[in-house]
């Protein structure tokens, strides 16, 4: 449907400035981008790294990492479900199940290798973890001189404390330890007592379940 | 032996040679270079005889248009070694051709050196004389050689002339047919805003 | 003021009275004092190249929202020592199938013009490595030359990108040194002398005044003149938005595609140098050569003066985009040339004004005839010359 109206200004043409005006006025751009420049923050925006660095946006994601609570080697959240492992689609994480004299699984990674230089830094292992154990770091540089084992991190180097992810992460840190509480919480108590002893245990597989396809979620 | 003997001799040794080797060199581009540094020679000798407008028209021209003339044929018309193609396909009567006219050409040379008035200017001469060339040369063009001079210009025109009517024709060819129809020619200068 | 103007003059002639009087003979003599204006323009010059490459880096990056460079020593200024140690520890790559003649020979060819172009320039009050009768047409000459070792150089290297490159820029320089000529003929018109030195010397009259208001800048031909053999020298010298020869980001790096390290060097050199030389000519011919109020010694004037113009070079270099081949031929010549012509005959038109009605009346006529003829040629040839009016651009939304 063509309006008359807006054919008409369609069909206008620019009127024809002086020859050479817009030579002078594309000079004259440039000019106030010179002398801007030294004045106005906006007209200059390099960052003289490495001397000075832009502020990392928070979720601004690298590589990932193990969180432990309080002990590096007892607060490992860790308890090698292997899930980051058959999620993460380069397949640069290498876990094994730490086994007692029995074969009985002891719930925590003998082995927990990220090969850093297959790491598309996707964060779905982080985002398919079960138990808030391995998180995406924000550090970046990583350059080391050699190309293939210092690039290969162990479960030491990728163990780093629950308060190095508040600091990096603050929101984040603090939504997952809300989470965390939230499971441990003890249930509610009910009105009456015998009530209460018999609905104890109900109520807590009742919380459990509750809690089990939030965890799912 | 004066520096400018020795000057003398170097001039001509160069610019023979080079002339020897635009004619001889078998690589086109090297043969070009060659006619290049007989021309330089040449500019050299006209500078030695005090002469230096001419020496520098010398170089303004034939070095700044007339090689770059030659370029052009030799880029637009060969293709990529660009060996010099001879006329061997004439054999012997190539090489008495080729004799005669230098013979011929010799004989007319020398005739002109040896008839011409040998008025060479000594520098006490020219301090009298007082000025330099450019002066004199422009007060000729204007008042004895004045119909010679405008001549030239009438001529150069019709060169030009003639060199955008040849550039023309080559387009009009093919707007005239009507199965290819080319879309308008663009614009000389666009102005793009 | 006087001894720091004739300091270079004094100190050679007090060097060259020195040897004489030590016993060397006459031509050694000479020839040291021909060589010390030589070695001085060498030393000087390509000192003022690296300082331009420097200065060049820097206003375009401050132009394009950026620093410079400003790691290698304070604000950057030891980049050029970097840049130039870098070129000459690279590798000279050399291709098999290049003319070994042609390809080493272009770079030299293309350097040689560019320096010896400086000896006809007057840098301050008696102070020309060569003054000639003919230094003018001399240095267009000399500077027609680079045209040649262009092909030379794109030729030689057997590469398709060189040749195109090569073709393009001989016949970009071949178009643009007409205008540049008939730039500079008016000039030589009102001095009547192709002499550098007497030019300078008509652009200067007494007073405090004097020493700028006869600039041929400021008279109508003068202006015209001035604009059209700045843009023909920048387009003479490759220099962007004329680069169209080496253009960067297009036929990878024209004819100097197949350089590396030292002869590449070579080519920058001249590049600049040449852009250095075409500054100070046309400081020499329009705004005054070395002539300036008496605060600063004549050469320092005539530095300025083409450090200012290096910088109007620089900016413009940051402002445009590159024109294409076809429309820099058509600007040299359905717009430049013209315009010069006819800056010929309204030069006449002045001088003859001027000298038919005696005074002021006769100098405001001048001006003004002169002024009227150029501004109507101009406009008018900015009309021929502009393409189709461009549309006013409207968007069209689907009425819902």
């Amino acid at each position: 449907m063509s309006d008359p109206k807006h054919d008409a200004e369609h069909d206008a043409k620019e009127k024809a400035p002086f020859a050479g005006t817009g030579l002078i006025k594309g000079m004259a751009v440039t000019a106030k981008n010179f002398v801007g420049s030294y004045f106005d923050k906006k007209r200059l925006t390099t960052v003289q790294y490495p001397e000075e660095r832009e502020t990392l946006k928070e979720n601004f994601r690298n590589v990932p990492f193990l969180i432990f609570d309080q002990d590096p080697e007892a607060g490992l959240r860790c308890v090698a479900c292997k899930i980051c492992e058959i999620e993460c689609p380069p397949q640069c994480i290498y876990i094994e199940l730490e086994l007692d004299e029995k074969g009985q699984s002891l719930k925590r990674p003998k082995v927990f290798d990220v090969d850093f230089t297959v790491c598309m830094n996707c964060g779905i292992c982080a985002e398919t973890c079960p138990f808030e154990a391995i998180k995406m770091d924000s550090e970046f540089e990583l350059s080391t001189t050699d190309r293939f084992l210092s690039q290969l991190a162990d479960k030491h180097k990728l163990s780093k404390s629950n308060e190095y992810y508040h600091q990096i992460k603050p929101t984040e840190a603090a939504a997952v330890d809300a989470k965390l509480a939230a499971k441990k919480k003890p249930p509610p108590p009910k009105a009456a007592a015998p009530a209460a002893t018999a609905s104890a245990p109900a109520p807590a597989p009742a919380s459990a379940s509750a809690s089990a396809p939030e965890e799912k979620k | 032996m004066t520096l400018e003997q020795i000057g003398f001799l170097v001039l001509a040794t160069v610019t023979l040679s080079s002339a020897l080797g635009a004619v001889l060199l078998k690589n086109l581009t090297h043969a070009l270079l060659s006619l290049v540094l007989s021309f330089f020679g040449s500019a050299g000798l006209f500078f030695s005889l005090h002469a230096e407008f001419i020496g520098v028209v010398q170089i303004l021209v034939y070095v700044g248009a007339i090689a770059v003339l030659f370029v052009f044929a030799i880029v637009l018309t060969r293709e990529a070694q660009g060996d010099a193609g001879t006329l061997r396909h004439l054999g012997g009567r190539g090489k008495i051709l080729g004799g005669l006219t230098a013979v011929v050409v010799g004989a007319l040379l020398v005739r002109m050196i040896l008839l011409a008035p040998h008025k060479l200017l000594t520098d006490a001469a020219r301090a009298q004389e007082g000025g330099g060339t450019v002066g004199e040369i422009g007060m000729a063009l204007m008042t004895s050689y004045i119909v010679p001079f405008e001549v030239a210009s009438l001529l150069l025109t019709a060169a030009l002339v003639g060199a955008i009517v040849i550039a023309l024709n080559e387009v009009k060819p093919a707007a005239s047919t009507p199965a290819a129809s080319s879309p308008p020619l663009a614009p000389p200068i666009g102005r793009v805003r | 003021m006087e001894a720091i103007d004739q300091i270079f003059v004094n100190a050679k002639s007090f060097i060259v009275s020195t040897l004489e009087s030590l016993g060397l003979p006459d031509w050694l003599t000479l020839l040291i004092g021909m060589v010390l204006p030589a070695t001085l323009v060498v030393i000087v010059f390509p000192a003022t190249f690296a300082f331009l490459t420097w200065l060049e880096r820097k206003i375009l990056g401050r132009i394009q929202n950026r620093y410079g460079p400003n790691r290698t020593g304070p604000w950057g200024i030891l980049q050029p020592v970097a840049d130039g140690l870098k070129m000459l520890i690279k590798e000279d790559i050399v291709p098999r199938a290049a003319d070994k003649l042609l390809h080493g020979l272009a770079p030299i060819l293309v350097v040689v013009p560019a320096v010896v172009v400086f000896a006809f320039l007057p840098f301050g009050r008696n102070m020309v490595p060569a003054d000639t009768d003919v230094a003018l047409l001399f240095f267009f000459a000399v500077s027609s030359i680079s045209t040649l070792a262009l092909f030379m150089a794109g030729w030689g290297s057997r590469n398709k990108y060189s040749r195109l490159g090569a073709m393009r820029s001989i016949a970009q320089m071949i178009s643009y040194e007409l205008p540049l000529l008939l730039a500079a003929v008016p000039v030589v018109m009102i001095v009547g002398s192709l002499r550098l030195t007497e030019v300078v010397s008509a652009q200067a009259t007494e007073g405090f005044f004097g020493s700028f208001t006869n600039w041929f800048v400021f008279t109508p031909w003068g202006f015209v003149g001035f604009l059209a053999f700045f843009v023909a020298g920048m387009a003479e010298t490759n220099r962007s938005p004329f680069d169209l020869a080496e253009g960067e980001s297009e036929i990878i790096a024209g004819f100097h595609t197949e350089y590396s390290g030292f002869k590449f060097a070579l080519f920058f050199l001249a590049e600049y140098l040449s852009a250095i030389a075409m500054s100070g000519l046309a400081a020499v011919l329009f705004l005054g050569g070395w002539n300036g109020p008496e605060v600063l010694p004549s050469w320092l004037w005539f530095f300025g003066k083409i450090m200012v113009l290096l910088t109007i070079m620089i900016w413009i270099r940051g402002t445009f985009p590159r024109l294409r081949v076809d429309q820099l031929m058509g600007f040299s010549w359905k717009f430049l040339l013209p315009l010069s012509l006819v800056n010929i005959f309204a030069t006449g038109v002045w001088f003859w004004t001027r000298a038919s009605i005696p005074g002021f009346a006769g100098k405001a006529a001048a001006f003004g005839i002169a002024a009227v003829v150029l501004l109507v040629t101009y406009v008018f040839l900015a009309r021929i010359n502009a393409g189709p009016a461009v549309q006013k651009r409207t968007y069209r939304y689907a009425d819902l």
